[in-house]
């Protein structure tokens, strides 16, 4: 009885592994074109899941092709030593797409960009089209690697009523706030009880540390790296000061940090009266009305410009924007141009803005939008507005460290700054000498 | 003397019930709060309104079913090869002595010494070009070249299983073939059912594999689970732990069942094995 | 179950010397290659191949991007393990974090499968319920045990407000290594079943002359139950410090940044988090040093064969022999 049970099992998984075996073949005489890209369905278009769906339209017109998805993010980088990456790259423009640019991983897309009938430069928002736009060393100029699949500028989002309470006011687009004006800011609204904070002054979780900060550098015209991006100078007077206005923040318990932590990133805390200011993106607004125990009244949520920096005074910012790029080695390139094309310009650009809650690429799709409610429609003509008479500058991008290690290296030594176990100076000192033996490894292993 | 047995029975169990409830806190925890809302904070009871929409969005927000039958398939492939070619490459380790033999063994043996990691990149890099990219031939293929822990433990098995038994069935006129199906394959059976469930569950919640060499046409539900694959179309903002939390119970429940269903054996095959080590 | 007696065994051995069957030594030939032969090419394919091709890429510069201008660096990868600030630290941290999870386990378990060995009451319920967190897959365990540790509303927390203690941050500096080990104690159920099984199977016998003898329970289990199943317990330690030295998943899941995004190989833990293997990955996947990455791979694995050969060559005091 039990032997014929095994058999059964036995015969049952060989005739599994036999069909999935018969799968591969039976794929094989049709003849796909696959297309490999490492988006996640929601990021693609924001309404439908099913890739059948999504492509529809696409798939009318290259009734050959197939589009698969796959994780990119930790495997990458194994992918592209293997000659095996995706064809379709999710990235992040600020961060990759120097690295992948400088090691011909990713194809420019000017030439295909020309011929496209969907492409139209000017009605592409400046910032979302300069991100993508790479020279080799800096960020506007050169070639286009890709575009943004949505994308929002950096936002302050402000809890009126504690603002109020501190007597601050609340930033317009003609006063934005300063640094330190948003330092200040944030040291009188927090509110302590006993070790616990009860409501953080500010609550900033873009982009990570060493974005914040280059991102402040920049601002001042200044940076974390040297001119010919070689040298990493964190003791330079002002980049001290930038990581030390960030650290002051943390060490106070005015932002949250691995000391003071927040949960829920902010997401629930917002709209239960936990954070005076919110330093995100337009997106998170979705959150906040529908928040179980929301207790800010949605008057009180007020949308307003991104920190400017103390010197320059200028509505200045520019956004670590998620995109796509196409791999170099791609074995079609036409074919995958033309579904990056049909994702980035065509109808899926209408259906991810359709929501409201991040603006798409083209102005004229982002002037077209309207949606019922009320509170999502005002943040986003705000944004959009913002958007179209916004003064960009692109972040520095060093080409010869990636991203993941330079956040990598600073969250090692950062968090034990801030629980004493290294002096202010001290991570400094070992931040920057990690970081510059991986930029002289870059250097050294650079084509 | 009959009563100081019950009070002790009394304390034991008492006993029990608390290291149970300390072990199986996790696991408590992970239903309550993947039954809380998703635009609230983690809860500790059981919550007002019970939130079963999250284990729909578990299901829903991902073809479930189309990774399910991914993982399936990944776990059919390596259990057939845990019980077939394992078994008779640990028959050939612990009975058939040629020379070689030992050296070829602790090839097999360091393999257990060896992170992961350390095969899987070399192999993905040196391999990804032979067209084992979104297919199941590399787990094919790595059954076939055998797991040491399986093989371990089997040719700690058969060694003990007298010799004369296999010689008189060869007097019978027995090939090895049979021989190894006919004779040991059903003495080891319970070693048999260990080597399974340690190659099912083994292969079930492996995500490094899948992520190199598969594509979300055939993604197993371990990567499809734990990447950032969740979130509520349209709705980016909602804290989707208590989702997550609801897929890793889903996720977990077949292997719940699985242990339930052969826990006599694995039992029994531990019993036999603890004899000799 | 007498098959699987040592005496059986021997008497066979003992035997089969007077009568090898007519044909047996080349049957078995043949069917050792048949076996043998596909084994050693795939072995060979399989796992030799890439893992000769791992050694070979330890010595050169490989950055996943020059494999048309490949360097060989000689020994400077390995020397590199020496002056890298993190990969000495990252092996004493991964040691230290296995210095109580080895023994604790091993404590725990034995003590459990002891009480779950008596005749008791409904042995069979407790044995199952408590072997189930080792029958869930360890995605799923991190995912449940960051809920546990949640600033607000986390248990944990919850408990040490209802005693009035103040709330901890456990993905925190501070307590970081504690909550690992914790969690991973939670887990040391795993061995149970066969420690069970084991001490099932020491004679009644033993016990019965022990008694005679005026022995208590506790010199018992340190005179009969312990040595009759070091053999187990010796297998359970030596592969619990492997597991421990590749310790890799525990620490990055359980990290708080893995949290935020989904990507999670990469996730630098908190600094006592930030184990060797850790290490190891940072340099594969992140920072792209598939040379140095490889280079720190060989070398734990010749620390864990070191350990092997010490435990294998001193097994004989540690574990007690029937005979």
């Amino acid at each position: 009885m039990k032997k014929r049970l095994m058999c059964t099992i036995v015969t049952v998984l060989t005739v599994a592994v036999l069909l999935c075996g018969c799968k591969e073949l039976g794929k094989k005489e049709n003849k796909v074109e696959k297309i490999r890209m490492t988006y996640a369905a929601t990021e693609i278009d924001g309404v439908n899941q099913d890739l059948d769906v999504i492509f529809a339209d696409f798939y009318k017109e290259h009734p050959n092709a197939e589009i698969v998805l796959e994780e990119g993010g930790s495997t990458m980088m194994a992918k592209i030593a293997a000659n095996d990456a995706p064809d379709i790259i999710r990235v992040s423009a600020a961060t990759d797409i120097p690295t992948f640019a400088n090691k011909n991983i990713i194809m420019p897309l000017d030439d295909m960009l020309a011929k496209s009938e969907l492409f139209d430069k000017d009605d592409i928002f400046p910032a979302a089209l300069d991100a993508f736009t790479y020279n080799g060393k800096e960020f506007g100029k050169g070639n286009i690697y890709g575009l943004p699949k949505d994308w929002s500028p950096d936002l302050l989002w402000v809890n009126k009523a504690l603002f109020d309470k501190a007597g601050i006011p609340v930033p317009t687009l003609d006063d934005p706030m300063t640094y330190s004006e948003l330092a200040d800011a944030a040291k009188k609204m927090t509110e302590k009880n006993g070790k616990d904070i009860t409501v953080f002054g500010l609550n900033d979780i873009t982009g990570g540390k060493p974005y914040r900060i280059e991102l402040m550098l920049n601002l001042m015209g200044k940076s974390m790296w040297s001119e010919d991006y070689k040298k990493v100078n964190l003791k330079d007077k002002d980049v001290r000061a930038a990581f030390k206005y960030i650290y002051d923040l943390e060490i106070n318990g005015y932002n949250p940090s691995e000391i003071h932590p927040i949960d829920g990133a902010g997401l629930s805390d917002f709209p239960e009266n936990k954070i005076g200011i919110f330093n995100s993106a337009l997106w998170v607004g979705g959150g906040f009305s529908k928040a179980e125990n929301r207790t800010v009244d949605l008057d009180d949520m007020v949308l307003c410009p991104p920190v400017v920096s103390d010197a320059t005074n200028k509505i200045v910012t520019s956004s670590s924007m998620t995109g796509a790029v196409i791999y170099a080695k791609t074995e079609n390139p036409e074919l995958v141009f033309d579904c990056w094309e049909f994702i980035h310009l065509g109808k899926p650009v209408e259906l991810r803005a359709g929501k409201a809650m991040n603006l798409p690429v083209k102005k004229s799709v982002a002037n077209k939008i309207s949606v019922d409610d009320e509170f999502t429609m005002k943040n986003f003509e705000f944004v959009t507005n913002l958007s179209e008479n916004y003064e960009s500058i692109n972040m520095r991008s060093n080409p010869y460290i990636t991203k993941s290690s330079i956040d990598g290296i600073i969250t090692k030594y950062y968090v034990p700054m801030l629980n004493g176990r290294y002096t202010f100076d001290e991570a400094l000192d070992l931040m920057e000498s990690e970081l510059q033996i991986l930029i002289d490894e870059g250097i050294e292993n650079f084509n | 003397m009959k009563k100081s047995n019950k009070r002790n029975n009394i304390l034991w169990v008492l006993t029990m019930i608390v290291l149970t409830i300390i072990f199986v806190l996790p696991l408590y925890s992970a239903v309550v709060n993947s039954l809380r809302s998703v635009y609230s904070a983690p809860i500790v009871g059981i919550p007002k309104k019970i939130n079963w929409i999250n284990y729909k969005y578990a299901v829903t927000l991902i073809p479930f079913f189309k990774y399910l039958v991914s993982s399936l398939i990944i776990v059919a492939i390596t259990s057939i090869f845990a019980i077939t070619v394992d078994f008779f490459y640990g028959y050939a380790f612990a009975r058939l002595n040629v020379k070689g033999n030992k050296f070829l063994f602790l090839l097999v043996l360091s393999q257990m010494m060896i992170p992961g990691v350390a095969m899987t990149i070399p192999r993905y890099i040196t391999f990804a070009n032979f067209g084992m990219k979104d297919t199941y031939w590399i787990w094919i293929l790595t059954g076939a070249a055998g797991n040491a822990f399986a093989i371990f433990r089997y040719k700690q098995f058969i060694e003990l299983v007298p010799r004369d038994i296999e010689e008189a069935a060869f007097i019978d006129g027995c090939g090895f073939f049979r021989i190894i199906t006919q004779i040991y394959m059903p003495m080891c059976k319970n070693v048999m059912v260990i080597s399974l469930f340690g190659a099912i569950t083994g292969a079930w919640s492996d995500y490094m594999t899948p992520y190199m060499y598969l594509t979300s046409e055939n993604y197993p539900l371990a990567i499809a689970l734990f990447n950032a694959a969740y979130q509520i179309p349209g709705d980016s903002a909602a804290n989707t732990e208590p989702i997550k939390l609801a897929a890793a119970i889903l996720f977990s429940l077949p292997m719940i069942a699985l242990f339930f269903v052969c826990q006599k054996q694995l039992t029994d095959g531990m019993t036999a094995g603890s004899v000799k080590g | 179950m007498n098959l699987f007696s040592k005496k059986g065994s021997d008497n066979a051995r003992s035997r089969r010397l007077f009568r090898i069957p007519k044909g047996y030594e080349g049957a078995k030939f043949k069917a050792f290659y048949i076996i043998m032969i596909p084994f050693v090419l795939l072995f060979l394919a399989i796992n030799v191949y890439p893992l000769l091709w791992g050694i070979y890429i330890s010595f050169t510069n490989f950055t996943g991007f020059n494999m048309d201008d490949l360097k060989i660096v000689g020994l400077s990868n390995y020397q590199r393990v020496f002056t890298d600030a993190e990969a000495l630290p990252s092996i004493w941290r991964t040691v230290k974090i296995g210095l109580i999870t080895v023994p604790g386990s091993l404590i725990i378990s034995l003590a459990i499968s002891m009480l779950l060995s008596q005749k008791r009451p409904a042995t069979g319920l407790f044995r199952t319920l408590l072997y189930l967190p080792a029958v869930l897959p360890m995605l799923a365990i991190t995912i449940m045990w960051r809920q546990l540790y949640a600033y607000n509303g986390g248990i944990f927390n919850v408990i040490l407000e209802n005693l009035g203690m103040e709330k901890i941050n456990w993905f925190g500096y501070d307590y970081a290594y504690t909550a690992l080990i914790i969690m991973m104690l939670g887990g040391a159920t795993g061995g149970i079943l066969g420690n069970i099984a084991a001490i099932k199977n020491v004679p009644n016998e033993l016990y019965e002359a022990a008694e005679i003898d005026g022995a208590g329970p506790i010199r018992k289990m340190f005179k009969i139950t312990i040595p009759m199943i070091s053999n187990i317990l010796y297998m359970n330690i030596l592969m619990s410090i492997i597991n421990t030295l590749q310790l890799f998943a525990q620490p990055v899941f359980l990290s708080s940044q893995t949290g935020a995004s989904g990507d999670s190989i990469t996730a630098v833990p908190i600094e006592p988090l930030y184990t060797y293997l850790v290490h190891i990955y940072q340099q594969i996947f992140v920072n792209m040093r598939f040379g140095y990455g490889l280079a720190l791979v060989w070398i734990i694995f010749v620390i864990i064969m070191i350990i092997t050969l010490i435990m294998e060559s001193t097994k004989k005091f540690w574990v007690f022999k029937e005979d």
